[in-house]
């Protein structure tokens, strides 16, 4: 059982910018991810009010982090994947209560 | 006012505390992800998602893999909803699987659920049938 904290960051970008999520995430100190691929739904009305073209193929990233670097992580792919790239991407955070399989 | 209090006594009758769940989240290879689901099923776990996946963790090693092609970034991730008293026992349990079984490495990890509607649905995801030993008295009635 692991004894620090962990969060788990969620990114989702347009498909083919998770390799980019990969490089502002591990120069922020992480060690890896994993990738699953999924499909956006957006709001046309929203979509066509805002005048953006929502991707709708998309790649979710999932990283498991140490608390202490969860913040410097975000600001990282705030600023290389963020909405206003081309990855579009949104990041967030959800505590984790156990882990267990990191070295 | 009076109806206020009728309300929030109504609403806190509805609502039954104990035996919270959680989302335990397994990322493994995909040729190991079947053992792993049912190892997780054993642990009174009715649902389990499993969505293939790739991994990008990169080691020394692997970069020669990747040269070659030979790497193998097939992964699979199982989501399940577990009662949080088992919560303990399956991450142990995975964890021994995972320093004992080659090439079975992964990481699993728990993540809280803040609340769920359905009674008959929280006695799915808790196990919570009568005589079952599973405790599942939460949640809001439906």
């Amino acid at each position: 059982m692991a004894a620090m904290s962990y969060e788990m960051i969620m990114c989702i970008v347009n498909s083919g910018c998770a390799a980019d999520v990969m490089v502002a995430a591990r120069d922020a100190g992480v060690r890896g991810g994993t990738v699953i691929r999924g499909h956006g739904t957006a709001a046309k009305e929203a979509e066509e009010f805002f005048r953006i073209t929502v991707q709708p193929e998309k790649e979710i990233v999932i990283m498991l982090v140490p608390s202490e670097i969860k913040d410097s992580v975000l600001h990282a792919l705030y600023r290389s994947v963020g909405l206003d790239t081309r990855g579009q991407g949104i990041a967030f955070s959800i505590p984790v209560n156990d882990a267990v399989g990191l070295s | 006012m009076k109806n206020k209090e009728k309300e929030t006594t109504a609403e806190q009758k509805n609502v039954l505390r104990s035996g919270r769940l959680e989302v335990l989240v397994t990322i493994v290879g995909r040729h190991k992800a079947d053992s792993y689901l049912d190892l997780i099923r054993t642990y009174e776990s009715n649902m389990q998602i499993s969505v293939p996946a790739f991994g990008t963790a990169g080691t020394a090693g692997s970069d020669i893999a990747t040269m070659l092609g030979i790497e193998d970034n097939d992964r699979t991730v199982i989501f399940s909803v577990i009662r949080e008293d088992q919560s303990p026992d399956i991450l142990s349990e995975i964890g021994k699987r995972f320093r004992r079984v080659r090439e079975g490495k992964g990481i699993a990890f728990t993540l809280p659920m803040s609340s769920i509607i359905g009674v008959a649905l929280f006695g799915f995801l808790s196990n919570g049938r009568p005589g079952s030993g599973g405790r599942g008295t939460s949640g809001t009635e439906d």
